[in-house]
């Protein structure tokens, strides 16, 4: 009987789940140290806001970049990785996205906008957030199979697009949040348009 | 395609429901009958390709030409509209080192605020671009990475350039940093007048220039250089001398009309307001404002000192009653008419002391006594005898009332805003808008100079009687402010905006005797090249006349900007509890606009309040937009009197200053009023910062939850009265305390007294 070898066994979700929660348990402890040195209550809350609005941004931008990504490794390189990881990095950035900024949203709800909810719908970048933030639970539940199956959900790849309508929500929830810096995010996402323009680099013929 | 059709069909300008439209019509894509698996990629055509896109055309024709439509709707909804301006001025404080205000002017002292952390030293090169000899100042350092740099015209130097830009470099511990900056040269504005109408004489000052203009019958007399910030002129002796006050100048200028010689200069301390010379010519007043407002009196002719007399507020308008024992004042700041007299305390005689106000409602626009003094006249917005605001929405009433001083009561009103058969529009108001300038005849007759319909009246008889009236075509000054009476039925009118005075005779059918420019001509400033000070001055000069130019409505931008700052009353503009408008000064570089920020732009009010609101002007202008933004964002903010305080520039100041740097930083207050400009330009949910807002107003009144308040500057601060959004907080102390009650407009709670002390006297800095 031929012999497996543990490494083998680990499918690619899990891996790539492992290694990004442990990312974000990483930056998590390190923002939460920082965060206990703060005094100021309102500051601190600034702080989480911040720390979970950027772990979200990186992980959508991440989760957005692989198919592109994935293109250029292709081109480039004879032995290509399989296309399950790539899948399954993207779908567990998606998924990391979509509930860092549930805890971005509830956080602020919670603090900074002291439970206003009518502002939430008043105020343009709240009401894009909030926007952002619907469109990644909706990819969120429908990011898993057996979801997928008991709601008999056809036609997702339709609804998954909606990821590059969030990054543009996003993007404005940032141009006009009050703490969000604009250099930064004029650079991140004009990084993202450029990563992105890689989706149209043709796959390499088949052999 | 399907979520285009979907949301035609109820079209909401929000971005939200497009993608709720997108959300159903998924829903009923994957949930309609079908054979369609699970992981289908939808429903394939079946036609060419070409038909295709025809089909495609055709469905998506209806939901785009309506979703261009609504695209200005849309943009406002979801805070994009302008959003440009915002993200510039943004993008210019975060890029470090940064530096606040993006301009500078030629005609006033100022300060420049940088921020660059960790630096030790910042100096900055004015002009460093060009062939001619730069302006280095040095920076003071207040800590924590905030510089400020002083500069004053007259002492640095004026910045040898024509060009309305200046290439400024930042030298931060040595290395170089450029930066762009506006630059403001304005021309000369000659104002209102002082008359001597036996002598034939007017005088007018230019604070801009520093000049004064002297005209005689036949026109212009002499120009001549005073000292710094020259702000109102008085004659005495007979018109054989004249007095000039200084806003910058310690001293009073006595100038001999007749050769335009100097004669003296009078002690009098800087930010002198207004200069005037009782009816018996005995007295002369110079009132001045600045830290501690008060009118100094002075022998005639001898100048020798009398008395100082502390007031209430820094004065705007200064007049005599009916003895030099008696004089009336009021302020820019407050809706109240002062007088003060020796009279008033009668068990001791010879004391000065200050009666009740009379409560007006609004601040006064212009005020001028009857030769005798037994009559004040005063032009205003409004009147309210209780001194409650009418609760009339944007409510401007323009009108002259006629006080008497004896009995300190309004005896006569005249409202002057009314309608003419040139009307083109039902409601028009085209006549007698903004009263801006007033003079006495010596027969009883009162000049009127309107601003917003370019008039001059001519009441024969006080406020009684039909006026005169000299429209636009016969006057041919545009939005004149000052008037003068030269004796003999001749008189003079000003035109700041258009840099202008005109001399005008009794000849009933062409009253113009003498047309003089002070200013260069629009047709030689538009011939100088795109971008050189000229064009400015130009486009400068558009928009000044713009501020000042009555809508359909009978309101213009002056109407509450008094001077191009605030009338500081409360108005009904939309809101509740009552506000009064925000300062127009200062603003550059600091989008969005209004106390929520919903304005991205100065001409965006143009657009959605002068054009819409008060029913546009009777002028067409296709450029007044840009105009009024760019004059708008040349008005410099109020010079903090401090600056010219000798006590200012010790080291036990500096130190206190640093004190205060260091404890707005520790009251986390750089978290919204960023370094160099002491605003992020950040708007936030009002509750959000002060929780117990609202929910019991002063009026009763509970407040949306969803309100929002745009960060403000706080450079300037020493010139305001009233803080916070709506201004319910009387001083910086009552900010950080008792309107800080949750803690978070900042850690306020954190400071010490003394500490809080310090960051009041760090903010009156500013």
């Amino acid at each position: 009987m031929k012999s497996v070898s543990p490494r083998s066994t680990v499918s690619p979700r899990r891996t790539a789940f492992r290694i990004t929660g442990s990312l974000v348990l990483l930056a998590s402890a390190v923002l939460g140290l920082q965060a206990l040195a703060i005094g100021y209550d309102l500051e601190r809350e600034i702080w989480f806001l911040r720390a979970t609005g950027y772990i979200g941004l990186a992980a959508l931008f991440l989760s957005l970049s692989i198919t592109p990504i994935h293109r250029l490794a292709s081109r480039l390189q004879s032995r290509r990785l399989p296309p399950a990881h790539w899948l399954a990095f993207r779908r567990t950035f998606g998924i990391t996205a979509a509930l860092a900024g549930l805890a971005h949203g509830t956080l602020a709800f919670t603090t900074y906008l002291d439970w206003n909810w009518q502002t939430l719908g008043a105020t343009p970048y709240l009401r894009a957030g909030l926007v952002t933030l619907a469109i990644l639970t909706a990819l969120l539940l429908t990011s898993f199979p057996s979801l997928l199956k008991l709601f008999r959900v056809r036609l997702w790849q339709h609804l998954h697009r909606l990821a590059y309508i969030a990054a543009l929500f996003l993007l404005q929830h940032l141009l006009l949040a009050p703490f969000a810096p604009r250099k930064l995010t004029l650079v991140l996402f004009a990084g993202l348009l450029l990563v992105a323009a890689l989706r149209f680099l043709p796959l390499p013929k088949k052999q | 395609v399907g979520a285009l059709l979907l949301w035609a069909l109820r079209p909401h300008p929000f971005l939200w429901a497009l993608v709720a439209a997108y959300g159903i019509a998924w829903l009923l894509a994957a949930y309609s009958p079908g054979d369609r698996k699970a992981g289908s990629r939808g429903v394939e055509i079946g036609a060419a390709p070409w038909k295709a896109a025809a089909l495609l055309l055709v469905l998506l024709a209806i939901p785009l030409l309506r979703l261009h439509g609504d695209r200005v709707d849309l943009l406002w909804n979801e805070g994009l509209y302008g959003v440009g301006q915002q993200l510039q001025d943004r993008l210019r404080l975060e890029k470090l080192p940064a530096i606040a205000p993006p301009v500078v002017f030629s005609d006033h002292p100022q300060s420049l605020y940088v921020h660059a952390p960790d630096a030790d030293e910042v100096s900055l090169d004015l002009g460093a671009g060009t062939n001619s000899s730069s302006i280095v100042l040095e920076g003071e350092d207040l800590g924590s990475g905030l510089f400020r740099l002083r500069y004053d015209p007259r002492k640095n130097g004026i910045l040898a350039t024509e060009t309305a830009s200046v290439e400024a470099t930042l030298l931060v511990d040595g290395s170089r940093h450029r930066r762009d900056l506006a630059y403001v040269r304005p021309e000369a504005h000659p104002r209102w007048f002082s008359s001597a109408p036996e002598a034939g004489l007017a005088a007018a000052a230019s604070e801009e220039t520093d000049e004064v203009f002297i005209l005689n019958r036949g026109g212009l007399q002499h120009r001549i250089p005073v000292g710094d910030g020259p702000t109102d002129t008085a004659f005495f002796a007979q018109g054989t001398r004249l007095a000039v006050a200084h806003r910058y100048d310690s001293q009073v200028w006595i100038l001999d009309p007749a050769t335009g010689e100097i004669l003296n200069h009078l002690e009098s301390g800087s930010f002198q307001m207004r200069v005037e010379v009782s009816g018996d010519g005995g007295t002369l007043a110079v009132a001045r404002g600045g830290l501690s407002p008060e009118i100094r009196l002075y022998s005639l002719p001898s100048l020798e000192p009398l008395e100082t007399l502390p007031l209430k507020a820094s004065p705007d308008w200064i007049a005599f009653g009916t003895t030099a024992d008696e004089i009336l004042y009021s302020s820019a700041s407050s809706s109240n008419l002062f007088r003060i007299s020796k009279e008033a305390v009668l068990e001791k005689p010879g004391i000065w002391a200050a009666e009740p106000p009379l409560s007006l409602g609004r601040p006064v626009v212009t005020m001028e006594a009857s030769l005798d003094g037994g009559i004040l006249y005063v032009a205003t917005t409004d009147y309210s005898p209780s001194g409650d605001p009418h609760r009339g929405n944007h409510f401007i009433q323009d009108q002259i009332l006629a006080i008497d001083t004896a009995t300190w009561e309004v005896r006569q009103r005249l409202l002057t805003a009314r309608r003419t058969p040139r009307q083109t529009q039902a409601g028009n108001l085209d006549s007698g808008v903004s009263p801006m300038g007033m003079v006495a005849g010596g027969d009883g007759s009162l000049l009127v100079a309107f601003a917003g319909t370019d008039e001059v009246w001519i009441l024969p008889d006080g406020l009684t009687g039909e006026p005169k009236i000299i429209d636009g075509y016969a006057l041919d000054l545009v939005a004149p402010h000052g008037v003068a009476d030269l004796g003999l039925g001749y008189w003079a009118a000003s035109s700041p905006g258009g840099g202008a005075i005109a001399v005008y005779g009794p000849d009933g059918d062409e009253p113009m005797v003498a047309f003089v420019g002070v200013a260069p001509p629009d047709d030689d400033l538009f011939h100088e090249e795109e971008g050189s000070l000229s064009r400015q001055a130009l486009n400068l000069r558009s928009g000044e006349l713009a501020f000042y130019e009555s809508t359909r409505s009978g309101i213009s931008c002056q109407s509450r900007h008094l001077h191009g700052g605030t009338d500081g009353a409360p108005h009904d503009i939309g809101q509740t509890p009552l506000l009064p408008t925000l300062t127009t000064r200062g603003i550059t570089g600091t989008a969005p606009y209004l106390r929520d920020g919903s304005f991205p732009r100065i001409r965006d009010l143009n657009d959605n309040l002068a054009e819409t609101l008060y029913r546009g002007y009777q002028r067409r202008d296709s450029d007044r937009r840009l105009a009024l933004e760019a004059f708008v964002e040349s008005l410099p903010r109020e010079v903090n009197p401090r600056l010219l305080e000798e006590d200012f520039a010790t080291p036990a100041s500096l130190e206190r200053q640093r004190r205060g740097a260091a404890a707005f930083v520790a009251g986390r207050c750089l978290l919204c009023h960023t370094f160099p400009a002491f605003t992020n330009l950040s708007q936030h949910p009002t509750r959000s910062l002060f929780p117990e807002y609202g929910r019991s107003t002063r009026e009763g009144a509970e407040q949306s939850p969803t309100l929002l308040l745009d960060t403000p500057a706080l450079l300037g601060t020493h010139a305001r009265t009233h803080f916070l959004q709506d201004g319910r907080a009387h001083s910086l102390a009552e900010v950080l305390d008792e309107h800080n009650a949750s803690n978070l407009h900042g850690d306020s709670a954190a400071l010490t007294e003394e500490q809080r002390g310090d960051l009041i006297y760090f903010l009156e800095s500013l």
